[in-house]
């Protein structure tokens, strides 16, 4: 039965009918992005929930007593039995509520002069079929035009002229003229009117119409050219803003208290960064330190670098808003070369 | 076709990936840490009172450290009650806390029970928490043994503040100064005097174990010589037989020594000796016709640095214990005197004059990086904190024509030569002794 239903099924019909090439390659592509998924690992679709459960230390009881100190053999012995005390308290110290450790690409718009004869041509028609139904109007609008006939630009003729030349354009100026022709009932033409003229006007006319919607789509190209310039420039951060960063940043590195800090201690931290420009959290982790671990210090001066994007004086971090793919993920190289000073 | 959107996909999660923002800082703020010391809490009114104390003694503690910053009680908005149970990190950021320590005392069959717990207000965490148990007249040294785990755990450096400090309590004119022993614990609490001022006593210092004191004394009028005090029992006793005048001594990090100078009348020089205090057997060290005074151990106690004139001026000099491989290692002008080796064995702290003025200064253990930390008419006598962070030393004021003036009392300063603190004693005060830590 499981096996008639997976035979109806179509998408094993549709696999079934695919030739062995195409299969192959769908095949390799579906395990390439399996493995490219485990390889990097998915986005982060959702966000984490936060938890905020702080780490559990235990506590150790400690006797404090009257006397002030012990000579150095005795209380050797004693804190190995100190040890073992307080390893057992730890075992069975469950009172109250103590923690325990279980506890684009730039197209040029290409200006073909021949693509505006192509797109005048067959638009000449349907206008007139139009000015067929009102001839009235069109009267008038030629009248209208003929007043300002002087009018059309000098930059428009010149378009104009080769394209009359054109048989097929021609041809068309006959068929339209001898429409009419025969259309218009008993036309009074004025003694300057002439159909030419009149084709001539509603060319330019149209012309005036194409070329208007033309620059507004050269305008349009440009602002989108311009826009992806921008863009080129969005792709990456200015001068300023990252310096604008950079005094933000180091006015919420506290140097770690105390800490003697040898030069060339370098500690390199990483985050990732919401686009209300607040660290995630729990993101904030250490990439990179020559400090080593047995260095008493190696807390101290990494806690104060990690300390430093959750200071609330850095938040929200001052970064531009539209470049949000630029500073989604940061890494920050805390230096100490010069904060020598401080030991 | 296929190879396009193939690549296209590779680099979109390569880009996806990889793409970071980098910045790199080269200079920090420093600036006191701000921390929020909370009350410990106690249901019971008394103990609550002492859990108030406690959190004061550790707020003093870690301001004085010139370190941290403790945030003004009255701008706390979550309260000790709610703390106990869990702490509201909003309300403390708001306050712009970056640690936070709360507490709660309770009484347990006759002892107190005092709980700490220290967390990072920024990423949210606990990073330690302790507990102590003892008798309710030791809670200020439980105070101060707390402000050592808090100190430690956020500096990464020892504590210094459970700790007491010795030193010379001076009355009366200056011709005639009466000078007696006293001590006090580090904060200038518990202040007792050891020694009546019926005799001269000056350079007392302390034992490794904290439990006695070797100073020099002129209980017997013609001769001075080094003694050892011990300050539960209050003995004193006499150091080794020696025909003339011994003084400057100094424990060897093990408590089994004294070093010291001594004075032979028949050559009318002084050299380095170092006495056993098991045997009294007493073994010189340094052997020249000048002047050899102020010796002190490395903290390993296999060296010894000292202050002699075989130069022509005085200067200070390192040697193994044995007085072997000697080797000067102040090069700069000037007098040198009173060194004293870093418990942490980076630095020498000594005393310098130079052009009618005395500097307190710190050189690294092979002479390099000569700095002074403190300057004034006389200046003299460091001494380190435990933690080898911070010094104490005594300044004494110019005396007028008239008499006046003149007084003495102790700084502690911080190694970088910040946050120098005039320590408030009842007398005057001068050759102050830092103990190490008691715990």
């Amino acid at each position: 039965m499981e096996v008639l239903i997976l035979k109806n099924n179509r998408f094993f019909t549709y696999v079934n009918n695919l030739g062995s090439e195409s299969l192959g390659f769908y095949f390799s592509f579906i395990l390439h992005l399996i493995l490219l998924l485990f390889a990097i690992g998915l986005p982060n679709f959702f966000e984490p929930v936060p938890i905020n459960i702080p780490n559990i230390i235990p506590i150790e009881i400690i006797n404090v007593t009257d006397v002030t100190s012990i000579p150095k053999e005795i209380k050797e012995k004693k804190e190995n039995t100190v040890k073992k005390a307080i390893a057992e308290t730890k075992k069975f110290n469950n009172s109250e509520k103590q923690e325990i450790k279980k506890v684009d690409i730039k197209t040029k718009p290409k200006i073909e002069p021949k693509k505006s004869t192509k797109l005048t041509t067959p638009k000449e028609d349907v206008v007139i079929k139009e000015k067929i139904k009102t001839p009235i109007k069109l009267e008038k609008k030629i009248i209208s035009e003929e007043k300002t006939e002087s009018l059309p630009s000098k930059k428009i003729k010149p378009k104009i002229k080769p394209k009359i030349k054109t048989k097929s354009e021609i041809v068309d100026e006959k068929k339209t003229s001898d429409v009419i022709a025969k259309i218009q009932p008993k036309p009074k033409p004025e003694p300057q009117f002439s159909i030419a003229s009149m084709l001539k006007d509603l060319r330019n006319e149209r012309s005036s119409q194409t070329n208007e919607k033309k620059e507004k789509e050269k305008k349009s190209e440009i602002t989108n050219d311009q826009e992806k310039e921008i863009n080129k420039e969005n792709l990456q951060l200015s001068i300023s803003e990252i310096d604008r960063l950079r005094q933000q940043l180091s006015s919420c590195w506290i140097a770690p208290a105390g800490a003697v800090i040898k030069k060339g201690m370098i500690v390199k931290i990483s985050a990732k960064i919401r686009q209300n420009r607040r660290v995630y959290d729990n993101s904030v982790r250490i990439v990179d330190t020559n400090i080593s671990k047995s260095n008493s210090f190696y807390g101290p001066i990494t806690e104060s670098a990690m300390r430093t994007l959750l200071n609330p004086e850095c938040i929200p971090l001052k970064l531009p808003k539209d470049k949000y793919d630029l500073w989604k993920n940061i890494t920050i190289t805390f230096d100490y070369s010069i904060m020598k000073g401080y030991q | 076709m296929k190879k396009r959107i193939f690549c296209s996909i590779i680099i979109f999660f390569i880009s996806f990936k990889l793409h970071s923002l980098e910045v790199t800082l080269t200079q920090g703020t420093i600036k006191p840490t701000p921390i929020a010391v909370t009350n410990f809490y106690s249901k019971d009114d008394k103990e609550a009172k002492i859990g108030k104390n406690i959190s004061m003694v550790i707020s003093d503690n870690l301001e004085r450290s010139g370190l941290f910053k403790p945030i003004e009680r009255k701008s706390f908005i979550q309260n000790e009650e709610s703390l106990s149970n869990h702490p509201r990190f909003e309300d403390w950021r708001i306050i712009k806390a970056q640690h936070l320590i709360a507490g709660k005392i309770y009484k347990k069959n006759e002892k107190i029970s005092v709980e700490f717990r220290l967390y990072d207000v920024f990423s949210q965490k606990q990073l330690l928490g302790k507990k102590y148990e003892t008798s309710e007249k030791n809670w200020r040294r439980v105070s101060h043994i707390i402000s050592d785990a808090i100190f430690e755990r956020i500096t990464g450096e020892g504590g210094y503040f459970d700790t007491r400090v010795v030193y010379v309590a001076e009355t009366g004119p200056k011709k005639s100064k009466q000078k007696r022993l006293a001590i006090m614990d580090q904060d200038q609490a518990n202040h007792r005097f050891l020694t009546d001022g019926s005799y001269l006593v000056l350079t007392p210092r302390f034992s490794p174990n904290s439990q006695k004191i070797t100073y020099m004394s002129y209980m017997t009028r013609n001769s001075p010589r080094v003694y050892i005090f011990d300050i539960e029992t209050g003995h004193q006793e006499i150091v080794g037989e020696f025909p003339g005048m011994t003084f400057a001594p100094r424990f060897s990090p093990d408590g089994k020594k004294i070093i010291m100078s001594y004075a032979d009348p028949d050559v009318g020089n002084s050299e380095i000796y170092i006495l056993d205090l098991a045997t009294r057997v007493s073994r010189r060290i340094t052997n020249s016709s000048a002047i050899d005074v102020s010796a002190s151990f490395s903290p390993d106690g296999k060296k010894i640095v000292f202050n002699s004139d075989r130069s022509g001026r005085r200067h200070l000099y390192v040697a193994e214990s044995n007085g072997k491989n000697l080797k000067r290692i102040s090069k700069e002008g000037g007098s040198y005197y009173t060194p004293v080796w870093s418990p942490r064995g980076d630095y020498i702290a000594f005393t310098k004059q130079e052009g009618g003025q005395f500097y307190i200064g710190v050189m690294e253990i092979d002479g390099s990086n000569e700095r002074m930390i403190a300057k004034s008419f006389h200046v003299e006598g460091p001494t380190w904190a435990p933690n080898g962070r911070y010094l104490l030393y005594f300044k004494e004021e110019r005396t007028a024509e008239d008499g006046s003036g003149g007084e003495s009392n102790l700084y502690s300063i911080d190694l970088t030569g910040y946050n120098e603190r005039k320590i408030i004693t009842p007398l005057g005060g001068s050759d102050p002794a830092w103990s190490p830590l008691m715990h």
